[in-house]
């Protein structure tokens, strides 16, 4: 065990060597069950009318048609997403999604259902709110290419994401309709089959033209010897299986690296490349690659059900920075985010953020002045070749662990990427759009989140 | 139906003997998990007892005997954040009370550490609050992986990686001090 280890074990030892005993827990009697009044709605009495089990798919087919006529606009760009111009205060125009979604509370209070806001992406504003259906809270968001077609997945209480771990989740198709300050949200529950309970979700991602739907699981136990992990793809429309690939038994054979982080399911956990294949990152599949270096690899969803690693094939190996933020490698992706996956709308490139040591020539952010120059930055590196594709960020003194990039949105060709660059702590962090050395500053979603701050859980709490 | 009624339905001992036993075998560690978080043991043992009280309301929705202790140290994270955000809060709104809040919450155990420790201990005070859980949870109080993982609602891969970078921030932050 190293020092630091040793030295932190003492210390916890010595500030609660004096908790040797607890106080009484005064229990009160038995209560009769009582369920919170704010999760239970009154009803008028009288029958229900049972529309549900027929009207749903009904209602999430018209939904999909309607989605598949206002997405042919989409198809017209490379990779569909490159949308539509926003002006900024300055007068420069910067072409990024109007709307994101997210989450409407801090993940870890479960005591109020968890619904959805839309945001103006320029201004931050809040739109339009969404509640859950009565007795669940939404945990997961994703979105198509459209930047108005998102799905959603909700639990049962326990509320808030950071109970989700477990449940058996629903999903809904979430879409804008109006624009501007009228743009409301509206939800049908898709057919596409609840996940059984005891499923943690490793990722959910809806297709760029919004008629797929790819969701990575696994079992949620600590006993993983013979546990699998499983990639679905189901058909938005219909619910219909349309794929599955699995991994052999047992954590050593899995695929798909990613986990909850802040409790909410992972939407960077797979990506789509175009409609018809999905990239996810596996480690150390190299021999003697190191364990934080990914091979980012390719699923041609074409291809029959069967086993997940030989049906996909492997692409590139991204390089990553060390971890504890040692920036000596020319430049590499952060390895604390490797196992999100972030393509290109044209799917050429895989996206990061990360440092390094490259002498690309970037603008300047001073930290202290005399040490060296580093690099923290955005960059895209070819799905085909390994190459990097672009580069873009900062040239700046500041160093170590405080030092964190990561991209949250990107475009068709990785000319412009929405993320949030943290150069020390005493200098403000940069959330915004990065397109070739410029920078336009954005608002930070979910300001009231503190969770935000801690180790980059933005990135399940929005979907552009 | 009482809660006693549901717990017996799902296999489970009643209410009040469920928690009691729980919280005599975990009391004691949880309090140390929330003194670390907080610095304040008063106000962790006020969070463990929030937090099984909780537990003995929840009890009859619980599916799972095995689920309780997990359900206890996620209440008591969930607590400890509350407890530090509305901390927080306070100071911002008060900034006067700054100085006051640092002062009460050092006198009673902090005070009694030794340099080296204080050191250590305000090293790991500057931590994000997911990277301080995982090392408590996982380097102190020896709980697994896949527990810690279940207590923070991450997974498995981010304990991982909390830990690695917590530990990177200490050697980092104590060798900057030193």
């Amino acid at each position: 065990m190293s020092t630091v280890a040793d030295r932190t074990r003492a210390a916890m030892d010595a500030i609660t060597i004096q908790v040797d005993s607890a106080p009484p827990l005064p229990l009160p009697p038995p209560l009769a069950w009582a369920p919170r009044a704010s999760r239970r709605r009154w009803r008028a009495p009288g029958p229900r009318r049972r529309w549900g089990p027929w009207l749903a798919p009904l209602a999430a087919a018209a939904a999909v048609i309607a989605l598949a006529v206002s997405l042919v606009a989409v198809r017209g760009t490379p990779g569909g997403h490159e949308l539509v111009p926003a002006v900024s205060p300055a007068g420069a125009a910067v072409s990024f999604p109007d709307y994101y979604l997210t989450f409407n509370q801090p993940v870890s209070d479960e005591t109020i259902p968890v619904g959805l806001e839309l945001r103006s992406t320029l201004t931050g504003k809040t739109l339009s709110t969404l509640q859950p259906p009565r007795g669940l809270s939404f945990a997961g968001i994703t979105g198509a290419a459209d930047d108005r077609t998102f799905v959603a997945d909700a639990h049962r209480d326990p509320y808030g994401a950071f109970n989700s771990g477990g449940r058996s989740r629903t999903w809904y198709l979430v879409r804008v309709t109006g624009t501007g300050s009228h743009a409301r949200l509206t939800m049908t529950k898709l057919p596409v089959p609840a996940t059984p309970v005891g499923t943690e979700i490793l990722a959910i991602a809806l297709s760029p033209d919004g008629t797929k739907l790819a969701v990575g699981t696994a079992p949620w136990t600590a006993d993983t010897t013979n546990a699998k992990q499983a990639l679905t793809v189901y058909s938005v429309a219909t619910g219909a299986v349309l794929r599955t690939w699995t991994t052999p038994p047992g954590r050593a054979n899995w695929a798909i690296m990613s986990g909850g982080e802040g409790g909410a399911d992972p939407n960077t956990g797979v990506a789509w490349v175009g409609n018809h294949s999905l990239a996810f990152a596996r480690a150390a599949e190299i021999a003697g690659a190191s364990p934080y270096e990914p091979a980012v690899r390719v699923l041609d969803i074409s291809r029959p059900d069967g086993d997940l690693l030989s049906s996909s094939r492997p692409t590139t190996l991204v390089p990553t920075g060390e971890p504890g933020g040692d920036q000596s490698t020319p430049f590499g992706c952060d390895p604390s985010w490797r196992v999100n996956v972030l393509i290109t709308g044209d799917g050429t490139s895989f996206v990061c953020g990360g440092y390094g040591t490259s002498g690309a020539r970037l603008p300047q952010s001073l930290c202290k002045p005399g040490t060296a120059w580093n690099t923290v930055a955005f960059a895209g590196f070819s799905l085909t070749t390994g190459k990097e594709t672009f580069l873009s960020g900062y040239r700046t003194t500041c160093q170590g662990l405080a030092v964190v990039a990561y991209a949250v949105w990107v475009n068709a060709t990785g000319s412009k990427v929405i993320g949030w660059m943290h150069f020390a702590n005493s200098i403000p962090g940069k959330f915004g759009v990065f397109s070739n050395g410029s920078f336009r500053p954005l608002p930070i979603p979910v300001p009231g989140n503190w969770y935000q701050w801690d180790d980059g859980s933005l990135l399940y709490q929005v979907a552009w | 139906m009482d809660i006693d009624t549901r717990a017996r339905r799902a296999g489970l001992p009643d209410a009040s003997v469920g928690v009691t036993e729980l919280y005599q075998a975990h009391a004691v560690g949880l309090i140390k998990l929330g003194v670390i978080m907080l610095g304040d043991r008063t106000a962790a043992e006020d969070v463990v007892q929030d937090a099984f009280f909780g537990l003995y309301r929840n009890w009859g929705r619980l599916s799972d005997p095995v689920n309780a202790l997990a359900y206890a140290r996620a209440s008591v994270l969930n607590g400890c954040r509350a407890a530090l955000r509305q901390r927080i809060r306070r100071e911002r709104r008060d900034l006067s009370a700054v100085a006051d809040a640092a002062t009460a919450e050092s006198v009673e155990s902090i005070v009694l550490l030794s340099e080296e420790h204080r050191e250590v201990f305000a090293a790991l005070r500057r931590l994000p609050d997911r990277q301080r859980e995982a090392l408590v949870l996982r380097f102190y109080l020896g709980v697994s992986e896949e527990e810690t993982a279940r207590a923070m609602g991450i997974s498995r891969g981010t304990v991982k990686s909390s830990t690695s970078r917590a530990l990177a921030a200490l050697g980092r932050m104590l060798k900057e001090e030193s």
